[in-house]
């Protein structure tokens, strides 16, 4: 169904599979232009796939950008898919709605591999588990005359049209300095008694990638990496109720190369004796032998002090010096600590901020913290908690429903990048100054507080009246 | 009339780190190896949202081991829990098969499982792997029975291997691998060695120094290899897979 293609029989699309029938000239090249005119006056977003129920983005699948065309402007393209695909269907004596289009681009290097259009899983949406037909419109041209991109089986430019087609669905984009290949598609599914409108009920459905998700090769091209990926896919991330533990040796290392080689003894030593933990953990490991003195190295660290009644204080993720811009790394280890927290049981998660911090508080407020009552007073600072339910956090934060491998790969959109920079910098840089024993000048007081040495009661003690009462209230003598 | 011979599944052990290997190798087996019925994937549950595995195979999500060089010979341990064929083929995620291989001719010789070991000293008889199935199994075991997989093990041998842990260490086999370390640790020499020690005669044992046991299959490193740095070595489908970034 395109310019100039040789039209009429069915064609097999290869053993077993399903038949493919060519229509030549559904639309007059001046139609397929103005198409891809609309199209390309959109920037268009990265093409999901569809996976256990969700749509998701993934790069090793499909790559290309998907456009929203608006109904009345795509009415040519659904319009000829709903004579094609009404064609194709007669005499079988069911009706039949259109789920679609989409309308895609293919830039050079992009594709859409082999894939099939309809799904078994029952938790699929019905519409895609009664798909019988799909229907792709070519908005190109096979000869570079008709002022079309130029489009040869998948091919786009000169180099394609030489003979480098390409099969099985695969839409694969040589170089050629033309503009890409630009398509529509649409599945039509069984529905009897379902017809909506004279083009059959189709809706002008151009799913949006899954939030907070995107193609790589949007932000950076398809060959460049973040400096941190090659690390990132090696590491090891995990949680730990015994960082002291299992990673000694590690965390010695660790502290010393950040520049807060006193802290294990001066902290996590009794902390560990008297408090529970959590620790979220990201370690490079030496290719071999795999254990051993050396065997593992931290790079990151993320920390929380659990109460046995359901709230933690966050200690903010602490990176090597090398892993200061590592935002995909600090944002896959606040993620794991907060959805571990959430299968302990823990409904509050608290951040302590300068009363004067704007920063801090800021950022945080916008990730779904609240200033709570809680509070602890240094002799020279007073830092009040912010506190938030680690579900709704990880929601605020983009990081919900997000695979791991995309956060540690920063395969996410650029405003949520940002988020998460703009949170880890202002945490990091925020609790600085107490590292260096300066606590006037530091926005973040650390979780790493001992509950077993806290008044009684510990931090959840007696709150006095008036006050909720899972607000703790921590006063450091000064 | 000819009798049916034994199901044959083939179980992989993968990782996150270990995707593009995985990747390689899973295209390689569609591409050369028949004789075989699923091919199974087993992976740690924290490596399951930082990585995609190939349509067209049996996933297996596994718990997450505190040192999961340890956690995947236990995987490995447990493979007759993942299927109920009669022989399990263990692949790694960077072995690659590069040619045709039936399985049903590779696997057997004269109606019995082909079972490797070697004969040779190229592991010293004082490795800690080489020497895991007499630590083990308590018995003198003279060959090196911790040459690298493929390895195709009857069902039987795995239970029979759990068992004698806690038999004669009265722990468990996860407990027993803990103590001893992975230095000291060779979950294929141990399945080899159940072999060796109790029922030699059920197999068709072959030394690696006369005859490479897999021809057909290339064992990379993927500790210190990537695909692409060895694309060069493997057959134009698998090459251009190997070299994609």
């Amino acid at each position: 169904m395109r310019q100039g293609q040789r039209a009429g029989e069915w064609v097999p699309g290869g053993a077993g599979e399903p038949f493919v029938r060519v229509v030549e000239g559904a639309l007059s090249r001046e139609e397929c232009r103005r198409v891809v005119d609309l199209m390309a006056g959109v920037a268009g977003q990265a093409g999901p796939v569809l996976r256990k129920s969700a749509d998701v983005v993934d790069v090793r699948m499909r790559h290309c950008r998907e456009h929203m065309v608006g109904a009345q402007e795509g009415r040519v393209v659904v319009a000829a898919m709903v004579r094609v695909a009404s064609e194709v269907h007669a005499g079988v004596g069911e009706e039949i709605r259109l789920d679609g289009p989409k309308f895609c681009s293919y830039s050079p290097g992009e594709y859409f591999r082999a894939h099939r259009d309809r799904s078994a899983d029952p938790h699929d949406p019905p519409a895609v588990r009664a798909r019988r037909l799909t229907v792709v419109c070519v908005l190109n041209d096979t000869e570079p005359d008709g002022g079309l991109p130029v489009f040869d089986g998948g091919g786009v430019g000169s180099a394609c049209a030489a003979g480098r087609r390409c099969g099985g669905g695969q839409g694969r984009a040589a170089g050629g300095g033309v503009a890409g290949c630009f398509r529509c598609r649409a599945s039509a599914r069984g529905a009897a008694g379902q017809i909506g409108d004279q083009i059959l009920g189709h809706r002008l459905d151009l799913r949006p990638g899954r939030a907070g998700r995107v193609n790589r090769a949007d932000k950076k091209g398809p060959a460049m990496r973040n400096l941190h990926d090659d690390v990132n896919e090696r590491l090891e991330v995990r949680v730990t109720d015994d960082v002291l533990g299992a990673y000694r040796p590690e965390l010695a290392g660790f502290l010393g190369a950040c520049g807060l080689g006193r802290l294990l003894e001066e902290v996590f030593v009794p902390l560990a004796g008297t408090a529970r933990t959590r620790t979220a953990v990201a370690y490079e490991e030496r290719p071999w032998p795999p254990a051993g003195v050396g065997a593992r190295a931290l790079r990151g660290l993320g920390l929380a002090v659990v109460s046995e009644d359901g709230q933690a204080l966050l200690t903010p993720v602490i990176l090597t010096p090398q892993h200061r811009t590592n935002i995909g790394l600090s944002a896959a280890l606040l993620k794991i600590l907060l959805e571990d927290l959430g299968t302990q049981d823990i409904d509050w998660v608290a951040v302590f901020v300068n009363q004067r911090s704007q920063l801090v508080a800021g950022e945080l407020a916008s990730v779904g913290f609240e200033p709570r009552e809680a509070r602890v007073v240094t002799g020279q600072a007073e830092f009040t908690a912010y506190a938030g339910r680690p579900a709704d956090v990880l929601e605020r934060l983009g990081l919900g429903g997000v695979r791991l491998g995309d956060v540690l790969a920063l395969n996410l959109e650029r405003p949520l990048v940002t988020k998460l920079a703009a949170l880890q910098f202002a945490l990091a840089e925020g609790v600085k100054n107490y590292w260096a024993d300066d606590p006037q000048w530091a926005e973040v007081f650390p979780g790493l507080i001992d509950w077993a040495a806290l008044p009684p009661g510990g931090i959840t003690g007696t709150p006095g009246p008036g006050v909720d009462p899972i607000d703790p209230v921590i006063v450091i003598p000064r | 009339m000819t009798s049916r011979p034994p199901s044959v599944d083939i179980v992989i052990r993968s990782y996150h780190r270990d995707e593009r290997w995985l990747a390689l190798a899973l295209r390689s087996v569609e591409l050369f190896v028949t004789g075989h019925r699923d091919v199974i994937v087993v992976i740690p549950r924290t490596s399951s949202t930082r990585m995609d595995v190939p349509a067209g195979v049996r996933l297996h999500i596994c718990p997450d081991a505190d040192d999961d060089y340890l956690g995947q010979q236990l995987t490995k341990l447990h493979a007759d829990l993942l299927t109920d064929a009669a022989l399990i083929l263990h692949l790694d995620s960077d072995q690659v098969f590069t040619r045709r291989c039936d399985l049903r001719e590779r696997l057997w010789e004269n109606g019995r499982p082909r079972m490797a070991f070697s004969s040779g000293d190229r592991r010293s008889p004082r490795d800690g792997w080489r020497r895991s199935p007499s630590e083990f199994f308590g018995r003198a075991v003279h060959h090196d029975l911790a040459v690298p997989l493929p390895l195709a093990v009857p069902r039987h041998v795995y239970a029979a291997v759990r068992d004698h842990s806690l038999r004669a260490h009265g722990v468990p086999i996860e407990e027993y691998a803990r103590r001893a370390g992975p230095a000291a640790f060779s979950e294929a020499a141990l399945l080899r060695g159940h072999a060796y020690l109790f029922e030699p005669e059920r197999y068709a044992w072959q030394d690696t120094r006369d005859a490479d046991p897999f021809p057909e299959c290339l064992t990379f490193w993927s500790r210190a290899e990537t695909p692409a740095s060895v694309a060069h070595r493997l057959p134009g489908p698998l090459a251009a897979l190997a070299a994609r970034p």
